[in-house]
């Protein structure tokens, strides 16, 4: 077909002139994250102590989460750096372009603001285009300012080569997660599809290279995660597998436009399955039809807690046998006398688990401002149920989400460890353990309730509150952080079963701020004007 | 109005589409002269915009085909739209550019910036070009399409049911710049559900309905197809009307006879009544809004 690429660069410019302040902003973000946790963790880490972690580290349940330990035997700053923290940034990279590939394509066609633009003389592949070139400019500004930084921060054994090194895998990568994003955009009508499709294709590489690192070398070598780990940054600085995936990265992405030439403008490749032609009776109440619009959303939610949960419990057998093996890690984790090992592993994965409930948590508290910013909040404003109930029908929707994710997490776990470790817990004790998390969650709920009624505009700064939680819960445990710095996170407050104890004073106190804050924010919200 | 006879701008032949086991379109067929506003009417969901997408080849025909200038509508869709200019019925803009920058973002893409003419119809229709979408009507986002298209100097211009967002005056505006475009010796495709719009602008006229055209012609041929309302008054009473072919729905109130009777029989009807000294005669013609509801009435039309 003639001129199926035609004004490409006229779309790209068009892209960037709507991302002038979004992708800066990501990346400034990556780069701030990515190379000051590199600056902390040579403040932070001397020797001893990194050849310490080495050892704690290298086993199974750790391995499933960070990946193989390279270079454990001299774990320099820069070993440590490319084993604990290139997976992460590699995936927070895949996350930003999804997110960017989707909406410049599938979001776009599906809002209907692509039919005027193929009406005129463009190509049928040129939008799809337009958002590769942008995505490999976006990417290439990305990796190279990551070398360049990374190398300026002038850590010894951060190296030139290993900043090169890691900039062009960030690049690549970037790209290959652009590629499945575009391929997900052709075979989804929905942009809701694609972005869903394709972070399943980000959790399923996780998963696969978790249980590859265990032991089926094979499969991390087939998800670009683990290959990317396989680079050995500031070890070996193996480019090969950088190679691969910007060959895999050209693959994809021509299988898209492939697929982008022969589809109908606004179709999916995959069938979308018709829906009711009636409401169901839930669906005529206004709080049944914020129920409908994130069922979907809580019942994915809800089995990825269970399974996650499962996942974790059933490598509990391997850590009894570890920590017999290993004084640090009995050092570490078995100092409370009269728990089980596997209870105090528990204990961290709690932590995390209440993380991950955070995401649908969240999702579920913002789902009004999403609407309202799709304008569809406005027909249902203009029935007759006061406003106040619609933003506290999501509020009651979060909490009651909250408990059910939490019960999953619970139940996923109890039922793992009773097939690997029978009698190793009880369900009581889990449950006690991650529903004391509740206030916690409860706070985000407030926070996001609050912004939704007050500052509607900034709402996606609870994100970022997240995201500040996940790494003082997570990364905390390795890297030891200040007191004052965690305590800014409600997760602070919530004490770890069973090394510590139920203090219902904190607890009631969080319980008591999420109340004010949602309380707060429906107030807000019944006062101001619609917001687009 | 007299138009020479053209080569054929837009020519749909024998069209299905289907999406999954759904038919949408079911053996158009449609020409469309050069130079010529054709208007294509049908209830919601008739298949107008499915038919207008074939030919802006953003969808792909099931079998049969449709081309324009001569070219086909699905592979030589960038040479095409080269001289085509669209506005669909519901324009979608980026919430985060204004409605100056979205009309020049259509011009530039098309390569040439007509600066003169952009800013005359941003006048004409009343738009304030430094808004950003997002706070734009969908009339008003309606606008930022129009101005874009009638900037452009395209030989065929497609509307897909362009004015629903209008008010009355823009609407007006709206019909001035088609027929300007006319005057230019331009082709216009013209969808719509609103008659008196279609009347006022359209030299032919076609009429789908499921997938199907149901009927093409002039104005005045689909009036042949229809029927006249009359009432008449005359000194002696009428007889023997009822026997007369044609003749539909015949009422008779205090010496007044109305009825309604085929266009094509009008002939012998007035031949007939002469004879009874007609003292007062009244004769509706058709409306295209007639011919339409005999073609939809649910319960089978007149
Ligand atoms: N992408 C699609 N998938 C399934 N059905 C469609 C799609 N687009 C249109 N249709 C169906 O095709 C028929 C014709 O639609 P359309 O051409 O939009 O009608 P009109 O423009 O005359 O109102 C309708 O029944 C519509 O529901
Ligand atoms: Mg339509």
């Amino acid at each position: 077909m003639r001129g199926s690429f035609d004004n490409s660069l006229n779309l790209t410019k068009l892209i960037i002139k709507r991302e002038r302040l979004m992708t800066p902003l990501w990346i400034i973000m990556l780069v701030l994250f990515s190379v000051g946790i590199a600056v902390g963790m040579g403040d932070m880490f001397p020797a001893e102590a990194r050849q310490a972690l080495a050892e704690t580290l290298n086993n199974p349940a750790m391995v499933a989460m960070m990946g193989p330990i390279f270079g454990a035997d001299n774990f320099t700053i820069g070993a440590m750096y490319g084993t604990l923290m290139m997976l992460w940034i590699v995936m927070t990279v895949a996350v930003m372009n999804i997110f960017f590939i989707v909406r410049h394509t599938r979001a776009d066609e599906e809002r209907g603001r692509v039919e005027v633009i193929r009406s005129l003389p463009t190509g049928r592949i040129a939008n799809l285009n337009a958002a590769v070139i942008s995505a490999v400019a976006i990417n290439a500004v990305l990796g190279l300012l990551t070398s360049f930084c990374l190398y300026i921060i002038n850590v010894e054994t951060i190296d030139l080569a290993g900043s090169l090194l890691s900039g062009a895998a960030v690049f690549a990568s970037g790209l290959l997660f652009a590629a499945i994003a575009a391929v997900f955009s052709q075979l989804s009508a929905s942009s809701r599809g694609a972005v869903g499709y394709s972070f399943l294709a980000l959790g399923v590489f996780y998963m696969m290279r978790a249980a590859g690192d265990i032991n089926a070398e094979i499969l991390s070598l087939l998800s670009p995660l683990g290959l990317v780990q396989r680079s050995q940054f500031f070890i070996e600085n193996n480019w090969l597998p950088t190679i691969v995936i910007l060959i895999q990265a050209a693959a994809v992405f021509a299988i898209a436009y492939t697929l982008n030439a022969k589809r109908d403008l606004g179709q999916g490749i995959l069938p979308a399955r018709p829906g009711r032609s009636e409401a169901s009776k839930m669906m005529r109440s206004q709080f049944g039809l914020s129920f409908r619009l994130v069922k979907n959303t809580l019942i994915t939610w809800l089995i990825v807690m269970f399974l996650l949960g499962a996942s974790y419990g059933s490598i509990m057998g391997d850590i009894d046998t570890f920590v017999s093996e290993s004084e640090f890690y009995q050092a570490l984790i078995g100092a409370v006398e009269g728990f089980s090992t596997a209870e105090m592993f528990t204990s961290m994965v709690n932590s995390i688990m209440a993380l991950m409930a955070m995401i649908p948590l969240l999702i579920i508290a913002l789902k009004l401002r999403s609407e309202e910013k799709e304008h569809r909040a406005e027909v249902v404003l203009s029935g007759v149920v006061p406003r106040i109930n619609h933003l506290a029908g999501y509020a009651i929707l979060a909490f009651i989400a909250s408990l059910l994710l939490q019960l999953a997490t619970a139940l996923g776990l109890f039922l793992a460890i009773e097939a690997v470790l029978p009698g190793g817990t009880t369900l009581g004790f889990l449950l006690r353990a991650n529903l004391v998390y509740l206030p916690a969650l409860w706070v985000k709920i407030g926070i996001a309730i609050l912004l939704t009624g007050l500052l509607p505009k900034i709402t996606s700064v609870v994100w970022g509150y997240f995201a500040f939680s996940f790494f003082t819960v997570f990364l905390g445990r390795i890297l030891n952080l200040p007191n004052w710095i965690a305590n800014l996170s409600p997760f602070a407050f919530i004490p770890e079963l069973p090394v510590d104890s139920i203090n219902y004073a904190p607890l009631t106190v969080l319980t008591v701020i999420a109340v004010v804050l949602t309380a707060a924010g429906l107030v807000f919200y019944r006062k101001r004007d619609m917001d687009y | 109005m007299t138009k020479k006879i053209g080569s054929e701008t837009v020519k749909i032949n024998n069209l299905t589409k289907r999406f999954g086991s759904f038919t949408a379109l079911n053996g158009v067929n449609l020409t469309i002269t050069e130079g010529e506003v054709f208007g294509l009417i049908g209830p919601n969901g008739a298949g107008k915009t499915t038919t207008i997408r074939t030919l802006l080849g953003i969808l792909q025909a099931t079998s049969g085909n449709a081309s324009v200038f001569g070219m086909d509508a699905w592979k030589d869709a960038v040479e095409i739209h080269k001289r085509i200019a669209y506005v669909p019925g519901d324009v979608n803009l980026w919430p985060n550019l204004t409605g100056g920058e979205v009309i020049d973002l259509f011009l530039g893409l098309r390569g040439k910036h007509e600066k003169i003419r952009r800013d005359k119809l941003l006048k004409a229709f009343d738009l304030d070009p430094t808004k950003k979408c997002r706070t734009y009507s969908k009339g008003n986002r309606q606008k930022v399409a129009l101005i874009a298209a009638f900037a452009s100097d395209a030989d065929l211009f497609i509307l897909d049911e362009p004015t629903s967002g209008l008010d009355p005056l823009m609407e007006r505006i709206f019909q001035e710049c088609v027929l300007e475009q006319k005057n230019k010796g331009k082709g216009v495709l013209l969808s719509s559900h609103i008659l008196s719009e279609v009347e006022r602008l359209c030299d032919r006229v076609g009429i789908i309905r499921e997938g199907k055209i149901v009927e093409t012609g002039t104005l005045d041929e689909l009036r042949h197809l229809t029927r006249i309302t009359m009432s008449i008054e005359t000194e002696r009473p009428i007889t023997d009307i009822a026997q007369i072919a044609g003749i539909h729905d015949l009422m008779e109130d205090q010496g007044i006879v109305s009825f309604q009777v085929d266009a094509d029989e009008m002939a012998n009807v007035v031949s007939h009544i002469a004879r009874f000294k007609v003292k007062k005669i009244e004769s509706n013609p058709p409306k295209l809004e007639d011919l339409f509801m005999r073609h939809y009435d649910i319960n089978g039309g007149a």
